[in-house]
């Protein structure tokens, strides 16, 4: 059985569901979030602490 | 067992990257390139440096000769000290740094021992004092208030009694106390 | 036609079994005896004193703290993960090690080393916490110790090494099968990044303790151990990765969603994961700041492997719960087999990874480092990256490892369930609780219900902190209980006992290019970023030594 190899994202070895991982995108936007949430806030506070050079 | 590929069905190898993921590639790299600039620029261009190569000593001399002989606050100009902070099994010399409010203190911190360390709380001022080193950050004291300096390095029985305090004065108490 | 990789069907032999089951055994204890010191460094904070019973062999905070480093964080690690590679090696080459006894001296080199590091700790003759940072000196012992262990993982390794070659040479042209490939590169890694440690402590630690050298340069030693203590994390962390990506999938019923992504994030790990090591030395006054933020840099980019396994496992884990009826942009997490233990203690610890992951990225960001060194931020951030990230999917991977082992079955799922839920409880507790007096200001490494600095803003952190300590302490306890009785359970119905868990992935790995198959090219670049990235330096440091420092035992 031939099958041409091709791009097809997340197609299964024997011709299955083309799989969009759309909830993984979903989660990762909310780490993300986090990120620059809990990050940004740690830059803040150096900068609020003043200058050390 | 399995048969290696054989010529006459050559396989085509790629990377066969999901179009999400690859766009996740692009933001990611995207994100860290924009934090480290964020952190390049608040360091090399706006002072929020970390210490740097000071200079070399013996802890088995620093206390008899050199800056070190005589820890404490020396003021250089107006609104400029510098202050020689000796660390040891178990105290800061000196325990005490007195400053008026606005002054821009050059603070040294060697070892006489073992490992120590020196953060000033509510302050940008941490280093990690290792004996024959030199430790030097520059910061200005704005506000008025006691900052302790804690030792953050294990280094005995008696680390967790090891600080010492900032006092930062308005500056007319600074003067009559004429420190 | 698609080449099909033919799935190893052959199993361990009770021997082998045996095998692993030895470190296994070396590693549960050692995390059983090391964890006990948490809880009462946390009640510490507290005021609570629980140290006076275990006098007179411990005698302060300090020697716990030592105990609870070396056994958590290098034993209990070194010996799982060494026997967990031994499995999937066996496994997923399908074939046995090709010379067992070689693998069997290594055990034995790691477990006399263990003995003698541990001997000198527990006379209170090696209080120096698990970095044994000179100028305190520990007893000769406890570095000859060291030594061994690390020896004994090289003499593993090799073993590991030559059977993957021989693999190789029966299976030209085929791709490696993903776990052993990774538990191998792992072990390269490790081979290389121990270089740094093996080198203060031959060079300088070793003489210096035994008096052959009268004193040591405490800035190069920093240097050397953390040229190894960076890497050493990713030594810890990608065994935990193995089991995401190349068995989590399985168990969750599903398969790995990129065979090519997968290998590449291990490859970035190898070539990235050592030439950063100033990261733990920002703050370090022998070291210049250009250097510092070379590191920096190159540690951001070590993190982009770790977003790349966050994307690969996350869709990984959501194609299986669709296929298992999950709808919907979030239905798919409801739908995952939460009830399998091993299964939630690896989801629970991925989520717990995510804000370890955070905090790590701050800890790297150059002058932010500023903020947090040295403080109890550095504990809180590494117990949600070693303690749960790895250690609590090292619990998970022995939910079904310890009864595939022994034959046996797991005593009880649903105790197990309730021992990963109280870690990822008492976790969040504990270790938010730590980054927040971090931030606040507090000292690591400090008993700090004995601080006289202490202020009122502290204690309700560090009755926090003494809170999520013990609600571990209770969930470690259960653990130990579940491990002791399904080992000492009755042989089960072979039926009963499980698989080894080995993921499929969507597309054949034939089809993953061989630039991601072969060692040597990424070897060389590992090699060769290393130099760049610690040549200059070291040169600077090894040239400009100066042996100033006597030994010290200050406790």
């Amino acid at each position: 059985m031939d099958e041409p190899v091709t791009e097809t994202p997340g197609a299964d070895a024997d011709g299955g569901e083309h799989f969009k991982p759309t909830g993984t995108l979903f989660v990762l936007a909310i780490f993300v979030a986090t990120i620059i949430l809990l990050w940004g806030s740690v830059y803040v506070i150096l900068l609020s602490r003043g200058v050390t050079s | 067992m399995t048969a290696p590929p054989t010529d006459a069905q050559p396989q085509k190898e790629s990377m066969g990257i999901d179009p999400y993921e690859r766009n996740w590639m692009r933001f990611s790299i995207v994100l860290l390139v924009v934090f480290l600039t964020a952190v390049t620029v608040a360091g090399f261009a706006m002072g929020f440096q970390v210490p740097g190569e000071e200079g070399r000593v013996d802890p088995a001399t620093i206390t008899e000769a050199g800056p070190f002989a005589n820890p404490g606050v020396r003021q250089i100009a107006p609104s400029e000290f510098e202050v020689y902070v000796v660390s040891r099994t178990f105290n800061f010399d000196p325990a005490e740094i007195v400053v008026p409010q606005g002054a821009t203190v050059t603070i040294y911190v060697t070892s006489q021992d073992v490992q120590h360390g020196f953060k000033i709380t509510d302050t940008n001022v941490n280093m990690q004092v290792v004996p024959g080193q030199v430790s030097k950050l520059t910061y200005t004291f704005d506000r008025v208030g006691e900052f302790p300096y804690l030792c953050t390095e294990y280094c005995g029985i008696g680390h967790a009694a090891m600080f010492g305090t900032v006092k930062v004065v308005p500056p007319s108490e600074f003067e009559e106390a004429g420190a | 036609m698609t080449i099909s990789i033919e799935r190893s069907t052959r199993e361990l032999t009770d021997s082998e079994k045996r095998f692993v089951g030895w470190h296994m055994l070396v590693a549960i204890i050692a995390l059983l005896v090391g964890s006990i010191f948490g809880p009462l460094q946390a009640l510490q904070f507290s005021n609570v004193d629980l140290y006076q019973y275990l006098e007179p062999v411990i005698r302060s905070y300090y020697q716990g703290l030592t105990l609870h480093g070396v056994l958590n964080a290098l034993v209990w690690t070194t010996f799982f993960i060494v026997g967990f590679t031994t499995l999937v090696v066996i496994k997923g080459l399908g074939r046995a090690l090709t010379h067992p006894k070689v693998n069997w001296a290594g055990f034995w080199v790691m477990v006399v080393g263990l003995v003698m590091t541990a001997v000198p700790i527990l006379l209170n003759q090696a209080t120096v916490l698990y970095t044994f940072y000179p100028p305190l000196q520990a007893s000769w012992a406890f570095y000859l110790g060291l030594t061994l262990v690390v020896v004994g993982s090289w003499i593993s390794g090799v073993g590991f090494f030559l059977t993957f070659i021989a693999w190789r040479k029966d299976n030209p042209g085929v791709r490696s099968p993903f776990i052993a490939f990774a538990g191998v590169l792992n072990m390269a890694m490790w081979q290389i990044a121990t270089l740094g440690v093996a080198v203060e402590i031959l060079s300088m630690l070793l003489p210096w303790s035994l008096g052959l050298i009268e004193a040591t340069d405490p800035q190069l030693a920093r240097t050397y151990f953390w040229f190894t203590g960076h890497p050493l994390v990713y030594f810890w962390l990608l065994p935990a990765y193995i089991s995401w990506y190349g068995m989590l999938p399985k168990q969750a019923g599903g398969k790995l969603f990129s065979d090519s992504l997968a290998r590449l994030a291990f490859w970035l790990f190898l070539i990235v994961s050592i030439p950063v090591g100033f990261h733990h030395q920002f703050v370090d006054p022998g070291v210049p700041t250009g250097w510092k933020w070379i590191h920096a840099t190159l540690t951001y980019s070590v993190f982009f492997p770790s977003m790349l396994t966050a994307f690969t496992v996350i869709a990984s884990l959501e194609y299986a719960g669709r296929k298992r009826g999950g709808v919907g942009l979030l239905g798919w997490i409801r739908a995952l087999p939460w009830k399998d233990p091993s299964v939630s203690a690896q989801l629970l610890a991925g989520i717990l990874f995510m804000f370890g992951g955070i905090g790590g990225l701050t800890n790297a960001s150059y002058n932010l480092n500023l903020i947090i060194h040295n403080t109890a931020w550095v504990p809180g951030h590494f117990h949600l990256t070693v303690a749960t990230a790895v250690t609590l999917s090292f619990m998970g991977i022995t939910y079904w490892l310890i009864p595939y082992i022994t034959g046996k079955k797991l005593i009880s799922p649903r105790l197990a369930q309730i021992q990963v839920w109280t870690w990822f409880v008492g976790m969040i507790i504990f270790s938010n609780a730590m980054h927040v007096l971090g931030l606040l200001g507090a000292p690591r490494r400090t008993p700090l219900g004995d601080a006289p600095y202490v202020p009122e803003e502290w204690n309700g952190h560090l009755l926090r902190t003494s809170i999520g300590g013990t609600i571990l302490l209770v969930s470690v306890l259960i653990y130990g209980w579940i491990m002791y009785k399904t080992a000492r359970g009755p042989k089960a119905d072979p039926d009963d006992v499980p698989m080894i868990p080995v993921a499929e992935s969507l597309r054949d790995p034939q089809l993953t290019p061989v630039w991601l198959d072969r060692f040597k090219p990424w070897l060389i670049a590992a090699g060769a970023l290393i130099v760049l990235a610690y040549g200059p330096q070291l040169w600077d440091q090894i040239t400009g030594i100066q042996l100033t420092s006597p030994g010290w035992t200050p406790w």
